[in-house]
């Protein structure tokens, strides 16, 4: 890699940039510590930079290169970098509603929802259910819930009895609930996905969620870029589960951080206040009245507490659960009730399992096998266990363990179990590691006093590029050809032309350019392309000069700018 | 504060007495347990402040003073809205018979006279104004509150007969006392002068009351529940101020004395001799000159007694009641014919202060004996409640009680006579039912108060207004379901203060429907922050 500077020596590298990294850092435009920041968030975007720009950052020291071409933002570099350039900086539209979704799973979890489309959408947009949300636009409410009951659905963590009404099913709603946010909302809007295309999912809600009213088209670009997942179409979807806002092309997500101060307070009426996030299992063992900006109101009531103790919840679990979670001393009577609750609960149960009938031999084993006794439901007499059938294959290995290798297949129906899959990719998802905001931030007024201040269209191009970033440097000297004279232009073009390098192009005009030189295929013709404006035939060019490929394509100077070097002429 | 204009206060902030001072002008207490209040911005009483002065900044800058985040616009905007109202519909005299509705927008003009629920309440009078027969007044404001229109009313209030009357200074009213009463008067321009106070059971309401009537002084008809408060009242009134008997009358059963204090019942008032017929007593209200009516447990107020109150507009008015709960759903009928709240405080505060008794709360859970429980199983859902509520493992549960609080003074309450006079024949212990005569309901109320007699035995006739002030102890063995209200006012026997606690048991039969009555009925005293105990015996 040729260095710009002839100064900058290997060995000097470190100390120069050490020396005269804020100098450097302030000549860093906006739009390059986006590309930066794009290139920090996603090392393989290197390759999809414009070649000038990836010297331009190689030059300067921003970024860093291997002998494979693999290239990382410097240590220099990631201090001009800000994911807030992207996602933007307007402040938060406010928190995101924590509480609806353990407040929906705990109207499923009541079992007042019926499966069938039509019903559930009556219930759902009926003021009975949004009135529990004033906080929230009714339809949107309605939209959400609708959504969210789809794919519990789907996932397996509701489903429905044999009357078709809805309930939450115990260990695939305990997993569901201690979820992360943004790994419920990958669950919900996308409930279909394997595990490879969801972490990729999760990864890209992580990088959204940072959105403060950033473009809404370079986000998604950055986004994809990074992550490799798109996430245009479904947009929607994060509307309407509240993760986002959409305004004339801004995008806005929801604060994921639990900014206020939390709240769980119970009062001896069995209602509880709640702000901040859910403690865990509030949706089972409370019924929720009302969701507020800042406090959602929960009661605990007997049928709350059914729903509790059928999720598998002890009594002795809920108490600690609401005593680790207060705020304030809990009342007795609660728990009184709740210990009432528990003895009618547990007074007449049922369950569905293997009949396993022993002997009496066999029987005094099966009591004194310690490790079994968590797979029996039950004993209808004093040789007859009721089994799990849901670990079957574990208590039948530990009785053939124990000698009963004689043991038949069981007779009968079989009960089909189905181990939900939902694991957390939040946890493990990679975060942008980006600063809010830059270490040094841009000086363009330091910038506009040194383009004010370039003499010529050459230092004016070292400006732009951010190669001259503080007063009393020179742009270095570097070959030219003046415009007289057509053979010396021909020949500077066509040298550069093969070393693959590019020129500064001033006209008559006075306007300048950076561009490529190139030969037409016959090799009759030379022009200047400059990327994006125009190609200019060299016959039309004032003054051509070669310069290092490090300096960034475009027009360097209007007509109305510096003074040319040739009207010294 | 939240958007659906709920204000919830942690109590435990230090700030939390000066927050309740500033929030209680423009909102309402909708429940008190130990640690958040809720308080709730309502258009009434929105409507209540800005006709005691303030503006809707001032109540704006309230809110953003002690609220934790940021007021929601869309609560700033409904007290500007409706504080923009207030001034829409204006009341004025017009003549003998009308007065003169004010319509300031003619959007609101055009609406009123579109709008046939106000057929036969109002004729127009010109584009912005309408004509009210005076006798409609309460019924119009009832009806344009509910659509979203207060009414200002700008009449002053009719003085009525004057009475001379002062308190004596054998006592020193409380602090609450003097600002309920302060919050009723207020400054005396339009719009004060009527409404309702809210305090505990056994907190002195009856004084604010007196209170009032010395700064009015204004002749006075006092409405209650029955011919025994009609009695309290009366000696409160002798007891406590300069009034002799000649200036007090009794208005019942048993008397008919209209002097320039008297004090009636509801029942007598909205008695008639056939079931469609005129009301004879309602003459009481029309033929004399009162100054000021008062009503005690307002929330009483029978259906009858509405249309009156509507055309009783023009005097002062007060409603005195420790539970605004109807199980009818007719409050807002109360405060829009009666007044507004005007002053509440929150019942855990009061006891804190020594003002109303300590009082724990006991749920004592009995088994219903075996023999009774198929014949439960198979009873219709009535039959239910009546079983469980008569079990008879609740008089040993009673014995227990009363044996563990020899030196208290105790009131069984029920709600079945049959099961009382079970208990009567048992215990030995006096009774009082509906069918105890007033004589003698009087005698043993008095005898209770001088501990002549130990334990009493009441029915539902001592739900309420009956000043027991040394009962510590109430055993309920039954109750109506799940009134709410009647658990508080049940409670409300004990808790006048006094140097012991008060305990209140309620028997309750357990896995039957009583549980679930029993705990709707506790749902009030919950809010107010009292707890329950739950024993089993």
């Amino acid at each position: 890699m040729k260095l710009l500077f002839p100064d900058i020596g290997k060995q000097k590298d470190k100390a120069y940039l050490e020396e005269n990294g804020d100098g450097i850092l302030a000549a860093v435009t906006d739009d390059d510590s986006e590309l930066l920041t794009l290139l920090a968030a996603s090392p393989p975007s290197w390759q999809s930079l414009p070649q000038d720009r990836r010297r331009s950052f190689l030059a300067r020291g921003l970024a860093e290169e291997d002998r494979e071409g693999n290239a990382a933002v410097s240590p220099l570099g990631l201090r001009a970098v800000s994911y807030a350039a992207i996602f933007g900086r307007e402040g938060c539209i406010g928190s995101y509603p924590f509480q609806f979704l353990p407040m929906m799973m705990s109207i499923l979890a009541s079992g007042t929802i019926s499966e069938k489309p039509s019903s559930a959408e009556k219930y759902l947009s009926s003021a009975l259910f949004t009135s529990r949300f004033p906080s929230i636009d009714p339809e949107k409410a309605t939209r959400a819930a609708a959504a969210i009951m789809k794919a519990l659905l789907y996932l397996g963590v509701a489903e429905a009895d044999s009357d078709g009404m809805v309930y939450l099913s115990q260990d695939a709603a305990m997993r569901f609930s201690k979820l992360g946010t943004v790994d419920a909302i990958g669950y919900l809007i996308h409930p279909e996905y394997f595990d490879s295309r969801r972490r990729h999912l999760v990864e890209a809600l992580c990088f959204l969620s940072l959105a403060r009213g950033g473009d809404e088209g370079r986000i998604l670009r950055f986004i994809s870029d990074a992550t490799g997942y798109c996430l245009a179409d479904d947009l929607d979807a994060l509307g309407d589960l509240f993760f986002i806002e959409r305004d004339g092309g801004r995008l806005h997500a929801r604060s994921l951080s639990d900014t206020g101060d939390p709240l769980f307070s119970v009062s001896s009426d069995f209602t509880i206040s709640v702000s901040g996030k859910c403690p865990p299992m509030l949706f089972a063992y409370a019924d929720p009245l009302s969701l507020g900006e800042h406090v959602s109101q929960w009661a605990i009531t007997r049928q709350s507490a059914k729903t509790a103790f059928s999720l598998g919840a002890t009594c002795q679990d809920v108490e600690r659960m609401i005593a680790e979670a207060a705020t304030y001393p809990v009342s007795d009577t609660v728990f009184m009730r709740l210990r009432s609750w528990y003895e009618s609960f547990n007074s007449l149960k049922a369950a569905r399992g293997v009949v396993l009938a022993a002997d009496e031999r066999s029987a005094r084993i099966i009591d004194s096998m310690s490790t079994l006794q968590v797979h029996i439901l039950g004993k209808l007499g004093s040789s007859i266990y009721l089994m799990d059938p849901a670990t079957e294959r574990m208590w039948r290995r530990m009785l053939c363990n124990e000698g009963f290798d004689m043991l038949a297949r069981t007779k009968g129906p079989r009960f089909l179990v189905e181990d939900e899959e939902i694991r957390s990719f939040e946890e493990n998802a990679r975060e942008t590691g980006l600063p809010a905001e830059r270490g040094v931030p841009y000086d363009s007024a330091l910038m506009e006093r040194l383009l004010k201040e370039a003499d010529t269209p050459l230092k004016a191009a070292y400006v732009r590029s951010g190669l001259i970033w503080r007063e009393g440097m020179e742009a270095p000297d570097v070959s030219s050809a003046n415009g007289l004279y057509y053979q010396e232009k021909l020949a500077l073009i066509t040298a550069a032309a093969a070393k693959g390098g590019k020129v500064l192009a001033e006209m008559l005009d006075g306007d300048a350019y950076i561009g490529h030189p190139q030969k037409s295929a016959e090799g009759d013709e030379a022009y200047v392309d400059i990327e994006g404006i125009c190609r200019l035939p060299i016959a039309r060019i004032w003054k051509v000069y070669a310069v290092d490929s490090a300096i960034v394509s475009g027009k360097v100077r209007s007509a109305d700018g510096c003074r040319s070097d040739s009207d010294s002429q | 504060m939240q958007s659906d204009r709920t204000l919830l206060l942690d109590v435990h902030s230090p700030s939390a007495a000066d927050c309740r001072k500033d929030i209680s002008r423009f909102a309402d207490l909708v429940k008190s347990p130990e640690h958040i209040h809720t308080y709730m911005i309502s258009q009434l009483s929105l409507w209540n402040a800005i006709s005691s002065g303030m503006g809707s900044q001032d109540i704006i800058a309230a809110l953003e003073r002690w609220s934790r985040y940021e007021v929601d616009s869309r609560v700033t905007f409904f007290i500007e809205d409706q504080a923009g109202r207030y001034g829409d519909f204006i009341l004025e005299e017009y003549d003998e018979d009308h007065l003169l509705l004010k319509v300031r927008r003619p959007v609101f003009a055009l609406q009123l006279k579109a709008d046939r629920s106000l057929e036969g309440l109002i004729e127009p009078h010109d584009d912005s104004s309408f004509l009210v027969r005076r006798y409609d007044r309460g019924t119009l404001k009832a009806t344009l509150i509910r659509q979203g229109f207060p009414i200002a009313d700008m009449i002053p209030l009719k003085d009525g007969a004057p009475l001379q009357i002062s308190l004596r200074d054998t006592f020193r009213p409380r602090d609450y006392q003097v600002q309920a009463a302060d919050a009723f008067i207020s400054d005396g321009s339009p719009g004060t002068g009527f409404g309702t106070i809210v305090l505990p059971c056994g907190s002195g309401k009856t004084i604010v009351a007196l209170m009032a009537m010395a700064r009015l002084g204004r002749k006075t008809l006092i409405l209650c529940p029955n011919v025994t408060s009609v009695h309290q009242w009366i000696r409160e009134i002798l007891d406590k101020t300069t009034l002799t008997e000649a200036d007090v009358g009794e208005y019942t059963g048993n008397a008919k004395e209209i002097r320039n204090v008297t004090v009636s019942t509801y029942q007598v008032l909205t008695w008639r001799p056939a079931a469609d017929g005129p009301y004879p007593h309602f003459s009481i209200f029309r033929d004399e000159d009162w100054g000021f009516i008062i009503y005690d447990e307002v929330h009483m107020l029978p259906a009858p007694v509405f249309r009156v109150t509507a055309e009783l507009q023009a005097l002062h008015r007060l409603g005195l009641t420790a539970t605004l709960i109807r199980e009818d759903g007719k409050e807002d009928q109360v405060f829009s014919l009666v007044g507004p709240k005007r002053f509440d405080s929150p019942w855990s505060e009061l006891a804190e202060k020594g003002f109303i008794a300590t009082a724990y709360c006991h749920e004592i859970r009995l088994q219903l004996p075996e023999e009774d429980e198929v014949r439960y199983a198979l009873a219709t859902s009535h039959q239910k409640h009546v079983i469980a509520s008569v079990n008879p493992l609740k008089l040993d549960a009673a014995a227990r009680i009363i044996g563990e609080h020899p030196d208290d003074s105790i009131l069984i309450i029920g709600q079945y006579i049959e099961q009382l006079k079970y208990f009567h024949d048992r215990f030995g212990y006096p009774m009082i039912t509906g069918s105890t005569g007033n004589a003698k309901r009087e005698e043993l109320y008095q005898a209770f108060r001088e501990r002549k007699i130990k334990v009493l035995i009441v029915s539902k006739v001592a739900n309420y207004a009956i000043d027991l002030p040394d009962a510590s102890v109430a055993i309920q063995i039954s109750g109506t379901f799940g009134s709410r209200q009647e658990e508080a006012q049940r409670l409300g026997r004990i808790l006048r203060p006094k140097e012991r606690d008060s305990h209140f048991y309620s028997l309750v039969t357990e896995y039957t429907v009583e549980e679930s009555y029993a705990l709707n009925r506790q749902k009030f005293l919950a809010e107010q922050g009292y707890s329950y105990t739950i024993d089993r015996w």
